[in-house]
């Protein structure tokens, strides 16, 4: 099964970066966009328009940047978790390095939390190392191998 | 006009009063001569009186009934009364009822130099309490005025505080408004800059030289931009954060610091630590603030084709410890010693040396935060010595 990426982020400009970046490293696997929180939920609870798990499969990953309209990033973490049904990684990508933010993150049982890097070559480097960690060697318990 | 004392005097006997009024004769007193206990009582209830003189001896209502009447209101309580007696021994268990002060008496035949006497001295205390009760009255009334000055000092303490409070509301929210502006700001910037990248590397041969020129003007300036913000974040940081001061391994610290920074190795820069730099208290963020902003002037603030060279030691100054950081480069003139420390302030030209003018602010900031000092000794040409003074454990 390929595993996919769900990339919640409201900047264009940072999800064509995050796409540019994938397809540099050659990074096969889907990446499917929401561009706020709430989309996010309704993504990931396959409500209105992403019932169909053939086209918009559960991610293996999701990416969730912070400062997100209508739904904050830290309540769609909360609501994830609250999901029990099936256990996704979830990792925060995010601009800021606020320590409340951060352990806020990590309380509602973020994976990872990352902050997002200046520029493009840091970008590549940071996806490089997602694609290897989480993607290529993390088992997730969903899962057996 | 008030000096004159009201003496009613009592008696059934109209000689036996004008004997008392000659008696008593004198500027001090007007004299109020009556003949029965009612118009004494009448006399009582139209004035005020100092003391009443009184025959014991009278038809209807006698001296001492009178006396009851007279003790027995509350206006008149207070009044001391003389009984004139013609039995002494008699007469004396009845007065002794009264207490002390307010009751006397002077047996018949009078004897005038005791009359006057005790009279005098009813008319001393009287006098007395007189002064006495003005000077209360006087007391009173500035205590109500000090009391309405408390209160309305109370009540602009209380508008104050309230301002403050509102202040310091609103000060916060400025803060964060301002964090989260320059927060906000470094995303449009990273796509600038991203862009940028991307036009340089994969469209550059659509470009003529001009144009790669401009371009990377813009990746400048947007560099430069994202540093500033950078800088802004870190100095509200330094406002912001709660500091809790424990103790740092300096020594440590520095090293680690110095490590981290590629732009600081030989052989271009050379950056020494002498010695084992002590523990100090502080905070370990802070301080890593006030370092890498010092040695990074240091290796900056270098005259073209200078090799910088960064000492950093420290010694004790009394029971507290002062770190210094020297540098060998181009130094500060005497004219510019006030103003260095001051928020966006940039010495030198523009251009001539890339910053942004917050690094010392942030130092001095963070300094004064850990409760330190913070100084310098410069001269043009011949380098810098900025020193932080800190405390040690031994401190307090």
């Amino acid at each position: 099964m390929t595993k996919s990426i769900l990339l919640v982020e409201d900047d264009e400009n940072d999800v064509f970066f995050f796409t540019r970046a994938l397809t540099k490293l050659g990074i096969e696997s889907p990446l499917h966009v929401a561009s706020d929180g709430q989309q996010a939920l309704d993504y990931l609870e396959g409500h209105e328009g992403y019932s169909n798990r053939n086209e918009f499969p559960f991610p293996s990953l999701v990416l969730l940047d912070l400062k997100l309209p209508h739904v904050k990033g830290l309540d769609v973490l909360k609501r994830v978790r609250e999901l029990t049904e099936r256990s996704v990684v979830v990792v925060i990508l995010s601009s800021s390095k606020d320590p409340t933010d951060i352990a806020e993150a990590y309380r509602l049982g973020a994976n990872a939390y990352l902050s997002k890097p200046g520029n493009f070559e840091g970008l590549v480097e940071l996806v490089r190392a997602i694609n290897d960690f989480w993607l290529k060697h993390n088992l997730t318990k969903a899962e057996k191998s | 006009m008030e000096s004159h004392l009201n003496l009613l005097l009592v008696d059934d006997q109209r000689e036996n009063l004008i004997a008392l009024e000659s008696l008593l004769a004198h500027s001090d007193y007007r004299l109020t001569s009556v003949t029965s206990a009612r118009e004494a009582l009448i006399a009582l209830l139209k004035e005020e009186f100092a003391l009443i003189v009184l025959d014991v001896e009278m038809p209807e209502m006698n001296g001492i009934e009178l006396a009851r009447a007279i003790k027995e209101r509350r206006k008149t309580r207070d009044v001391p009364i003389i009984f004139l007696s013609a039995h002494h021994d008699a007469e004396g268990d009845i007065l002794c009822g009264y207490g002390a002060g307010a009751v006397d008496y002077v047996t018949k035949p009078l004897n005038p130099a005791i009359l006057q006497s005790k009279v005098a001295v009813f008319a001393d205390l009287y006098r007395k309490n007189r002064a006495l009760k003005i000077a209360n009255s006087a007391l009173e009334s500035e205590i109500a005025e000090r009391k309405v000055v408390e209160a309305a000092l109370q009540e602009a303490n209380q508008l104050k505080s309230e301002r403050t409070a509102e202040l310091h509301e609103m000060i916060q929210e400025l803060e964060s408004f301002s964090y989260s502006i320059a927060h906000d700001m470094r995303a449009p910037l990273r796509a600038m800059q991203g862009f940028a990248h991307i036009i340089r590397t994969e469209h550059a041969s659509q470009l003529d030289p001009q144009g790669s020129e401009y371009l990377r003007r813009i990746d400048c300036a947007a560099t430069r931009l994202d540093r500033l913000i950078q800088d802004v974040l870190s100095y509200t940081k330094v406002l912001r954060a709660s500091a809790p001061m424990v103790t740092v391994d300096l020594d440590r610290l520095a090293r680690d610091i110095v490590a981290t920074y590629p732009n600081w190795q030989p052989p271009h820069v050379e950056v020494c630590i002498e010695g084992e730099l002590p523990n100090v208290m502080g905070n370990e963020a802070f301080l890593t603030q006030c370092l890498s902003n010092l040695v990074d002037n240091a290796v900056k603030f270098q005259a073209r084709g200078n090799r910088a060279r960064v000492r950093i030691w420290a010694e004790p100054v009394e029971s507290e410890v002062r770190v210094w950081v020297e540098d060998n480069g181009i130094g500060i003139a005497p004219e510019n010693h006030g103003r260095i420390f001051g928020l966006y302030e940039q010495i030198n030209a523009p251009g001539e040396y890339e910053g942004t003018g917050v690094g010392l602010a942030i130092v001095r900031k963070a300094v004064e935060r850990m409760n330190g000092q913070f100084g310098f000794e410069s001269a043009l040409g011949q380098g810098s010595k900025f020193w932080l003074q800190l405390k040690t454990e031994d401190s307090r």
